[in-house]
């Protein structure tokens, strides 16, 4: 470990120019083992029932917990030390906030006439809180689990604030939207840069300035791309809306109030029943289809656009002395996302452990640390650590992740 | 090649640690110092085990940060032979799952018998407190929100006699009081086959004219408004709005996102539970006899109910998998005698009969 320049350089091939010092590479080992990563998943599942789903907390923490301390940086593992609890409780405060929000809004609706200002002006407010709140979720997450991750005893951290980088975050969607997208590839990397810059693994500050120069290009493109298949997409959601049509005029409105009040059921009052599971079990299978359709779609227009990102993001990172790099090609980009989505959608959500075991594998394939790994000079930062979980990712996204 | 690594917690240097045992304390070196630290077994645990390499992870129950990793050797062996403490870490640990299992499928269970039984009661007592001038509102766009689709009828003659029976059955506390802005009652009847009728928040009956149809007496006809007259003096659609609306923010708590989605749309569905639509139909029977009216109507109506459930090769579904008591059931406890008079004349009841057919 402590023999830097004792090999021979790679690129003294021309004698008399300065020798070029050998600068190791190294990547992520991923060895955890798909089998084991199934039992956590079916456990956890089965798991969910009796809770009623509040499991899934305490599950989401035992798949982390196995991924991390499968994952190894120069022989040394990491460790998840967050808990079910911190996510659990996370979660609570926030849904207990937003419902009450939600709910408080809709009686005012009853109260007042229905296209009052007042009402549209906090229908419009609730929907700007909330994704003002995806981008304070997505801060206050990667700090969470920086914090939360401990690699040769020492943890990450990020300083700054979520709220003002979500306040940050809206202005620069704001302003994209009145560029038609066009600013978005250089907010994107503004906002990525904020939030690299501000984190830290002990006392080592990650640094960059991204530039989206080389995003342009693929963006473009993949926007092109886009205008023209919006026409073909819009035609299908008019098919969709008519058919949603046909299926409610065989449901007359007005019919289904009746329902529950129940005097009696009759033939009439059951069919109507019946009409909306076959209207549920329709839309369900649209809404896959649709995701299928969309999803597939985004990934390949838009594989060279985040490859470029990726690219940028690890060439111009830096962490104490070291570099980064990427060998991610389109290709790869496509095959393991759209792989993920295929698998997970075909096998009804029970591949997920699977796209999981591809996903790791694909992260430490396709990042490559450039430098000598010495950790002698980071120290321990002390760097606030949150309380509670990702109580606001957790509200919006329950992923399993 | 894994080898045994401690961590100190304050940089982020491997050690290659070698360790011994020294009375209660384990000494962690390495080759060239012979004491890093000195950790005292008692404040050891074990955080976890790696099937890969087969080393354990041991951290300090006083410091979150520092670690030492070990694989398999003499020492290790010696050092969980001497503190099984450390080697039953694994079923600790399966222990503590169970037990936040156990923890959660009971709060989950608590929850949802709390959920489904206390909403009932807790929602009968929200709604007698709920101020009468809330529920005119909420009414007023329930009423907006089913009828306007819906044709009313609108036959003169047949709205004011529907309107007379209303005023006799309708009980002293739910009558027109101006100093208490009340309303009273109304009364619709909508054009529409299939026969129903509901009594919405905010003190609104609705009939639709098959069930008009299917009853082929007065009596019959006053049997059901003196149910849903009954619904609404018992408060029971205030109470399951206010049921629906506790037991969807419960779930959308619970679930996470918003299924407490469109609470307007919930509070239109309404269901009565057995004992709610029981309670109706004897409070419904009060109505009728202080009215003076005959009383019959209602166990008749069942009957008739039933038939046509029989004739359209409709009785499928099991007693108690619907929500409501079966009619037999009901037509068997409300059977009433035939005193008391009738609910109209011939002459008013024909109105009533063509109500959809004038205009
Ligand atoms: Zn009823």
């Amino acid at each position: 470990m402590s023999d830097i320049g004792m090999h021979p350089g790679a690129g003294g091939t021309s004698a008399g120019a300065p020798r070029t010092q050998f600068v190791p590479h190294t990547q992520f080992v991923y060895d955890g083992r798909l089998g084991e990563l199934y039992w956590i998943f079916i456990k956890n599942i089965l798991l969910m029932i009796p809770t009623l789903t509040i499991w899934r907390f305490w599950g989401k923490t035992r798949m982390r917990r196995y991924l991390w301390s499968h994952t190894s940086l120069a022989g040394d593992r990491f460790e998840y030390t967050g808990t079910g609890g911190e996510l659990f409780i996370g979660f609570l405060i926030v849904m207990v906030i937003y419902v009450a929000a939600s709910i408080g809004i809709q009686i005012l609706a009853i109260f007042v006439e229905p296209d009052s200002p007042i009402l549209i002006a906090l229908q419009f407010g609730l929907l700007f809180v909330l994704l003002y709140l995806t981008f304070v979720a997505q801060y206050a997450a990667q700090r969470y689990r920086l914090t939360r991750t401990l690699w040769r005893g020492i943890s990450g951290g990020m300083t700054g604030s979520a709220w003002r980088w979500g306040i940050k975050g809206m202005f620069f969607s704001f302003l994209s939207l009145l560029s038609l997208t066009l600013a978005w590839p250089w907010a994107q990397m503004r906002l990525i840069d904020d939030r690299l810059n501000n984190s830290y693994f002990g006392d080592a500050k990650a640094s960059i300035q991204t530039s989206s120069k080389s995003l342009y290009l693929p963006y473009i493109l993949g926007m092109l791309a886009v205008v023209v298949t919006v026409g073909m997409v819009g035609y299908l959601i008019y098919m969709m809306w008519e058919l949603t049509r046909l299926v409610q005029q065989h449901m007359p409105l007005g019919i289904n109030q009746f329902i529950g009040s129940n005097w009696f059921p009759t033939a009439a009052d059951r069919n109507p029943n019946e009409t909306i599971v076959g209207g549920v079990a329709f839309a369900v299978v649209m809404l896959i289809i649709g995701y299928l359709i969309v999803a597939t779609f985004a990934i390949l227009v838009f594989a060279a656009y985040y490859v470029a990102m990726a690219h940028e993001v690890t060439n111009k990172l830096a962490l104490g002395g070291l570099r980064f790099a990427t060998p991610l090609t389109p290709g790869a980009f496509m095959s393991r996302y759209l792989g993920n989505v295929l698998i997970i959608v075909f096998t009804l959500g029970l591949g997920l452990p699977i796209a999981v075991h591809r996903t790791m594998l694909f992260l430490a394939r396709n990042i490559e640390i450039i430098g000598e790994i010495d950790g002698s000079e980071i120290t321990r930062a002390d760097l606030p650590r949150p309380k509670f979980g990702e109580g606001l990712l957790e509200a919006f996204d329950p992923g399993i992740l | 090649m894994p080898e045994d690594r401690y961590y100190d917690g304050r940089t982020a240097t491997a050690h290659r640690a070698i360790i011994r045992l020294a009375g209660s304390d384990v000494v962690i070196g390495t080759a060239d110092t012979p004491e890093l630290a000195r950790w005292p077994i008692d404040d050891m645990r074990v955080i976890d085990a790696n099937k890969v390499t087969g080393g354990i992870n041991f951290g300090r129950v006083s410091d979150p940060a520092p670690r030492l990793v070990l694989l398999d050797s003499p020492q290790r062996q010696a050092l969980l032979a001497k503190h099984p403490h450390l080697g039953q870490w694994q079923r600790r640990a399966i222990k503590r799952g169970w037990s936040v299992g156990a923890v959660w499928t009971l709060a989950g269970l608590v929850i949802a018998t709390g959920t489904y039984f206390g909403w009932r009661d807790g929602s009968a007592a929200l709604a007698r407190i709920v101020p009468k001038a809330w529920e005119q509102r909420l009414g007023a766009h329930i009423y907006k929100a089913i009828t306007g689709n819906l044709t009313i009828c609108e036959g003169d003659g047949g709205k004011a006699a529907l309107r007379t029976l209303v005023d006799r059955l309708t009980p002293p506390e739910l009558q027109k009081n101006a100093a208490e802005k009340q309303d009273g009652i109304t009364i619709d009847v909508i054009d529409l086959k299939l026969p129903n009728a509901l009594a919405m928040p905010g003190d609104h009956v609705l009939v639709t004219s098959g069930l008009i149809e299917l009853a082929t007496s007065p009596d019959m006809l006053a049997g059901v408004i003196a149910h849903e007259i009954a619904h609404l003096d018992l408060r029971h659609p205030t109470q399951s709005a206010i049921s629906n609306l506790g037991i969807s923010a419960t779930v959308s708590i619970i679930l996470g996102g918003s299924s407490a989605g469109d609470v307007a749309t919930l509070l239109t569905i309404m269901s009565y539970s057995r004992k709610m639509e029981a309670e109706a139909d004897l409070r419904g029977l009060d109505l009728l006899k202080s009215a003076g009216l005959r009383a019959d109507g209602m166990a008749q109506f069942f009957k008739v109910m039933e038939e046509k459930m029989k004739s359209d090769g409709d009785s499928l579904l099991p007693d108690w998998l619907a929500s409501h008591p079966g009619l037999d059931e009901r037509a068997d406890y409300t059977k009433a005698d035939t005193a008391g008079a009738t609910a109209m004349t011939d002459a008013e009841w024909q109105t009533v009969k063509n109500i959809c057919q004038t205009r």
